[in-house]
């Protein structure tokens, strides 16, 4: 292209010599009549499209340089962006993690959920096995696995653990097209499935911490609750069950359960048993209309041919995306609270270009002049906002990563999630990082664009006379910061009141006495009989309440307040009272208490007594209940001495207590029920042990005489109940934790930025202001002036702060707990505060504004 | 000099293909060539003679080729192709078209309407 032109120029130049024009003069007017080579090239070029990419190349390079000139600004920009990108890309792998990571299993995509709901009251609930079996058979599933989650105790390796258990039907693997790292999955035929009785299949996790990551485990077997079982394979690294947020450490099949459990294979008869979710795979071709058609008919037939279980029973389907509900919620709006933050960051970033823009006003006029049209002035600038803003997704990726590794230690929840930098997460940062550039390159570029080319060439910078009556986009970024920080500010306060309202709930015990709770295994796992089993507390509470600085010790089958609940309840009903079905029969939850449990604890004896060794199995069944119980059915009477019905047992009432927290500390008024450790047995008990002083200090003795009542019966935990009510509001904490930090650096940077801001409007009207105070005006007047316009955005940004708050805590209404999500005093403190922190900000400034000698000013360029 | 004539949008293509169909043209010949078919009455701004070439050839109409010019230097001659003779016929005839409605419509006097 270069020599055609040439060639033209030159054939000109020849020409005009044929014609008599000396040499120099023909070669300046064949080049004046030409035109600009460089630009006809690039015209040529942008004729055939070519000129795109390495335009872009050259803004690169040029881009590049520029930062390379101010790198301390270059680097304060980086910085924050980079910031915002890291905290955006972690919070984007933990939604990631929690429910868009297809499973690792075969076509994910044709898995479905079912599950169990009323036909009265629709819900999506665990089924039955023989439900199972049942929906296994639909046409429209190639493949139907169930998984229940329990739990149980590992052992043989040393000292034992618990471990979560995922008890599967034996085809899970195969269905899920899941091959184990190493060994087999359980296998199908039926007359090798009862073998898989005692087989177990370990998790990776569990493989690697447990059993130290030994290369010869599958083939040895292990103790599951005690029972012998042989390891016959380990599960693939990224694969954790189905259930999201929740990873098993073994898998057994159902007969591996009854193995462990045994009584459980009502599992197989009872078809009211429902604990069993439900996957199953469409077939090919089929949608699921069809199977859900299905399996309404099937659960037609069911409810004629087994009403007693089916009734009223129908199934449903979901797709697994649409499990989500609450957390869900969660998981967007800490989304959008960092994406606000990152839109802070970008605001300030934006600000800072315009004025960087403003400083290169003579290059880009001399482009202009050069002929670089409009659109092209705006690629190369908005070209620079891309190599920006990817320079800090690098920096930001680097960082997340490290981010990635710290946070599951501060929110214990997204521990069971793999965090990691996967194509999704990295694509989400890619897409970031471009519309970030976008955002923050658009307006210094559309602005530099508009520069009148003639002012600025001459250095005519502040027209005189220009009042500005629109407001400066500077103006609108600033105000769009306030009112950003006020939503994450809002978010903080409700929060934090919201815990601190939890924080004082009382769970009907004293939390400031000095109890430690211990829990042992199952004796029964280790050799007891029932009858041993049943002596073997009492012995430990006597030797316990024998040792200095005890004040008195008790057990009960679980402790006062656990989201352990599994939810069993006991009938209850009042004999000779009839009525409607659901009235007479209540289903109460309960607890299996010792002797002095209440006063232990410290929960308040309203009426009659607590249970006493004397109510031994010989007297009259006894229990205790709870005064929201009494209220029900007894209103305004006195329940002691009544007698009560409680599954087939009449028992006569010996107490009543004040009514406590027992699943939730969240948890309306509920009736509860406490029965007697002397005459009913439970599996599994703990200790509370109440110490004169912290009951940390004394842990040590008391765990030594624990032992040396039985050295082989391992202990599996002991907190003091100070540190458990505290683990209780862990997640509550955290995430007010984390929105209150992200709230904070939302400030900081919205201070920053409207300091920098203001500071900025400050000198470019220092000139204005010397004329003003040499006319007349006096410092007030300045400051009025200067602050005014900082007023007015900060109470528009600090309205439109609070309707947006408003809009975005509905969505985690269900973490506060309290107060209203609308609650005014709260959105009235952020406002507030934000105010209060902007006009410091504008305030410091414009002091140096007051303060201007007008002789300066009016030289002031 | 008399004033050129100011080249309409568009025309520049319709002449510069009109010229190479007289016989194949570097790009500075083209530029005299119109020059001289409009005896004289036309120039063209020479800045925006290659964009037009280039654009043509990139559209098939015109074929490149590197040759040797009269006094023996390198220089990239074009020549019309068979679509980019096509091309000029249309263009010719809806330009003849045009310039009849146009005319038509200019020639109307009060008492025509």
């Amino acid at each position: 292209m270069d020599a055609e032109l040439r060639f033209h120029v030159e054939a000109c130049e020849n020409d005009l010599i044929a014609r008599g024009v000396r040499r120099e003069e023909a070669e300046r007017q064949a080049r004046l009549a030409f035109g600009g080579i460089e630009r006809t090239k690039e015209q040529c070029r942008d004729a055939i499209g070519v000129e795109v990419l390495s335009a872009f190349f050259r803004d690169v390079r040029f881009g590049a340089r520029i930062l390379g000139k101010s790198p301390g600004f270059s680097v304060v920009i980086l910085g924050s962006l980079a910031l915002g990108i890291a905290a955006n890309t972690t919070v984007f792998s933990i939604v990631d993690g929690l429910f868009l990571r297809p499973w690792p299993v075969k076509a994910p995509e044709r898995i479905v959920n079912v599950g169990t709901s009323r036909t009265k009251e629709p819900s999506f609930g665990t089924s039955s096995y023989s439900d199972y079996r049942d929906i296994a058979q639909a046409a429209a599933f190639s493949d139907a696995v169930a998984y229940g989650l329990r739990g149980g105790y590992i052992s043989g390796q040393g000292q034992g653990t618990d471990v979560d258990i995922e008890v599967v039907s034996s085809n899970y693997f195969a269905a899920l097209g899941v091959t184990p790292l190493m060994g087999r999955a359980f296998a199908q035929q039926p007359e090798r499935r009862a073998d898989e009785g005692h087989s177990v299949i370990v998790s990776y996790q569990l493989w690697q911490g447990y059993f130290h990551g030994d290369p010869g485990l599958p083939g040895k077997t292990t103790l599951l609750d005690g029972k012998q079982f042989t390891v016959i394979g380990i599960g693939p690294r990224d694969f954790c069950g189905l259930r999201r947020g929740w990873s098993p450490g073994v898998w057994v099949t159902t007969d591996g359960w009854i193995t462990m459990v045994p009584g459980e294979d009502s599992l197989y008869t009872e078809r009211d048993y429902r604990w069993l979710h439900i996957a199953a795979r469409l077939r090919a071709g089929l949608s699921i209309g069809e199977a859900r058609a299905q399996l309404q008919t099937l659960a037609s037939r069911l409810a004629l041919d087994s009403a007693a279980s089916n009734r009223d029973i129908v199934f449903a389907i979901r797709r697994p995306s649409d499990q989500a509900g609450k957390e869900a919620n969660l998981a967007i709006y800490l989304m959008a609270m960092v994406a606000l933050v990152l839109l802070i960051s970008c605001a300030n970033v934006a600000s800072l270009l315009l004025t960087q823009t403003e400083r290169r006003k003579h290059e880009i006029a001399m482009r202009k002049a050069l002929g670089a049209g409009r659109p092209r002035l705006i690629c190369q600038l908005l070209t620079e906002g891309l190599l920006l803003s990817f320079t800090a997704a690098v920096a930001g990726v680097l960082l997340a990563s490290l981010l990635m590794q710290v946070v599951p230690s501060i929110i214990p929840t997204v521990a069971v999630i793999n965090l990691r930098l996967d194509g999704r997460v990295l694509l989400f940062t890619a897409c970031t990082s471009i519309l970030m550039a976008l955002c923050f390159g658009i307006a210094p570029a559309v602005r530099a664009a508009q520069s009148s080319l003639t002012s600025v060439i001459k250095g005519d910078d502040s027209v005189p006379g220009h009042v500005t009556r629109r407001l400066p986009l500077r103006t609108w970024i600033a105000g769009g910061e306030i009112a950003l920080s006020v939503v994450l500010l809002a978010s903080s306060v409700l929060l934090l009141r919201s815990l601190l309202y939890s924080q004082q709930i009382q769970p009907g015990f004293d939390t400031r006495k000095g109890v430690l709770m211990l829990s042992v295994a199952p004796p029964m796992l280790y050799g007891y009989s029932e009858s041993q089993a049943a002596s073997f507390f009492p012995t430990l509470t006597e030797r316990l309440e024998s040792m200095p600085g005890v004040v008195r010790a008790s057990y009960a089958r679980r402790p006062p307040l656990t989201a352990m609940e599994t939810g069993e309840t006991r009938s209850v009903s009042i004999p000779g009272v009839t009525g409607p079905p659901e009235a007479e029969h209540l289903k109460i939850r309960y607890n299996i208490v010792a002797p002095k449990f209440f006063a232990t604890i410290g929960t308040r004896i309203q009426r009659g007594r607590e249970f006493e060794p004397l109510d031994t199995p010989s007297q009259v069944p006894v229990v205790i209940v709870n005064e929201a119980l009494a209220r029900k059915l007894w209103p305004g009477q006195d329940p002691v001495g009544r007698s009560i019905q409680v599954g087939k047992k009449s028992c006569r009432i010996v107490g009543v207590v004040e009514t406590g927290k027992y699943v939730s500390l969240h948890e309306p008024e509920q009736p509860y029920l406490f029965l007697p450790f002397t005459q009913v047995f439970s599996f599994e008990s703990v200790m509370l042990i109440e110490t004169a002083g912290d009951p940390a200090a004394f842990a040590p003795a008391i765990l030594k005489a624990t032992t040396a009542v039985d050295q082989h019966l391992p202990i599996v935990g002991a907190v003091t109940m100070r540190a458990y009510m505290r683990e209780l509001l862990g997640e509550q904490r955290s995430i007010a934790t984390l929105l209150g930090a992200l709230s904070i650096l939302g400030m900081l940077l919205a201070t920053a930025g409207l300091y920098a801001s203001v500071a900025y409007t400050v000198d470019r009207r220092t000139h204005e202001i010397g004329v003003r105070m040499a006319m007349g005006a006096r410092q007030s007047d300045v400051l009025k002036l200067v602050l005014g316009q900082t007023m007015g955005l900060g109470t528009g940004g600090a309205i439109v702060g609070i309707a947006g708050a408003f809009a975005a805590t509905r969505l985690i209404s269900g973490l506060i707990h309290g107060i209203a999500p609308g609650d005014p005093l709260s959105y009235a403190i952020s406002a507030l505060m934000v105010s209060a922190v902007a006009l410091l900000a504008s305030y410091i400034p414009a002091r140096r504004a007051m303060r201007v000698d007008p002789t300066i000013a009016l030289r002031h360029e | 000099m008399e004033r050129s004539l100011e080249l309409l949008q568009g025309t520049l293509d319709m002449l510069i293909l009109k010229a190479v169909s007289l016989g194949r043209l570097h790009g500075y010949g083209i530029l005299l060539r119109i020059q001289q078919i409009s005896q004289e009455r036309l120039e063209i701004q020479q800045g925006s003679l290659y964009p037009a070439l280039y654009r043509l050839e990139n559209q098939g109409w015109l074929a490149p080729e590197w040759g040797e010019s009269e006094n023996n230097r390198r220089a990239k001659y074009y020549r019309l192709t068979a679509a980019g003779r096509r091309r000029l016929e249309n263009e010719t005839d809806q330009w003849n078209r045009m310039a009849d409605v146009i005319a038509g419509i200019l020639r109307i006097t009060p008492g025509e309407l």
